[in-house]
């Protein structure tokens, strides 16, 4: 799964969580969950479990410190889909 | 050095189901959670034991100058009046309030200094630091190159720690200026 098709679904699980569409929109690698699209950290959660179930993965804790933007996001699910495949 | 968090109940109770399968999991510890789940009023325990994390999480945002997620390594071993929470051998200090369908906690890194804490409370808009400023007779709220706040003293120019939260409709500024 290559980084476009990740962004294509992150833009769609982050959706309900966000008011700031134009930054969805304009999602790039360089976007900060947290200050870019002014998700709330409690609502940070939700998108993790909504990760967890879209691309069958289990995020561990050590995992989720680095969430907070999408460069981090898109490594962590790249490197438990290989984990998975393995 | 101190920090604080406000939790808009309503929407809280909204915008995130916490009884959703994983979602307690990722943020409390078991024990955490047991206590949670055995309150009268679980909902009202979620998002209070949430504020506590988050309030000492400002703290050691400000010490580290790092941001991360880990709700988990803060660890609520006390709560309301005379709150602790530690993280990594760190203890911090916290003193809650629940009024109005908010949740507000300060947190400080050692006891009493939370008696030296104030907070206002404000509606939160894009123009708060205007307003507050408009109301303080004594003080200007600034935001550093960083975002980080400060309360400036208009006279003598001293500058003391300051800490903002917002969430749905509100916002606060808490301060110390004796600490």
């Amino acid at each position: 799964m290559d980084n476009d098709q990740i962004i294509n679904d992150l833009k769609e699980i982050i959706t309900p969580y966000t008011d700031h569409k134009e930054a969805l929109e304009t999602l790039t690698e360089n976007t900060d969950l947290l200050i870019d699209l002014k998700i709330n950290s409690a609502n940070l959660v939700d998108i993790i479990l909504d990760i967890e179930e879209k691309f069958g993965i289990e995020i561990d804790n050590d995992s989720m410190t680095k969430m907070i933007n999408v460069k981090e996001t898109i490594a962590v699910i790249k490197e438990k889909l290989a984990a998975n495949a393995g | 050095m101190l920090g604080n968090d406000i939790v808009d109940l309503d929407k809280a109770n909204t915008e995130s189901d916490w009884k959703r399968k994983g979602y307690l999991d990722k943020l409390f510890s078991s024990q955490e959670q047991q206590e949670i789940l055995n309150s009268s009023n679980p909902e009202r325990m979620v998002w209070l034991f949430w504020s506590i994390k988050e309030a000492a999480y400002k703290i050691v945002n400000r010490e580290t100058q790092e941001r991360f997620y880990s709700p988990r390594k803060f660890n609520v071993t006390s709560i309301g009046n005379n709150g602790i929470v530690t993280f990594e051998g760190k203890t911090f200090y916290t003193k809650s309030e629940i009024k109005d369908n908010l949740i507000h906690t300060i947190a400080a890194a050692k006891a009493e200094s939370l008696n030296h804490i104030q907070t206002s409370f404000l509606t939160n808009t894009s123009d708060y630091l205007s307003h507050f400023n408009s109301k303080s007779e004594h003080y200007t709220l600034e935001k550093d190159a960083n975002g980080i706040p400060n309360l400036v003293d208009k006279i003598n120019g001293e500058s003391h720690f300051a800490s903002i939260s917002h969430h749905g409709r509100y916002l606060a500024v808490v301060y110390g200026v004796s600490l």
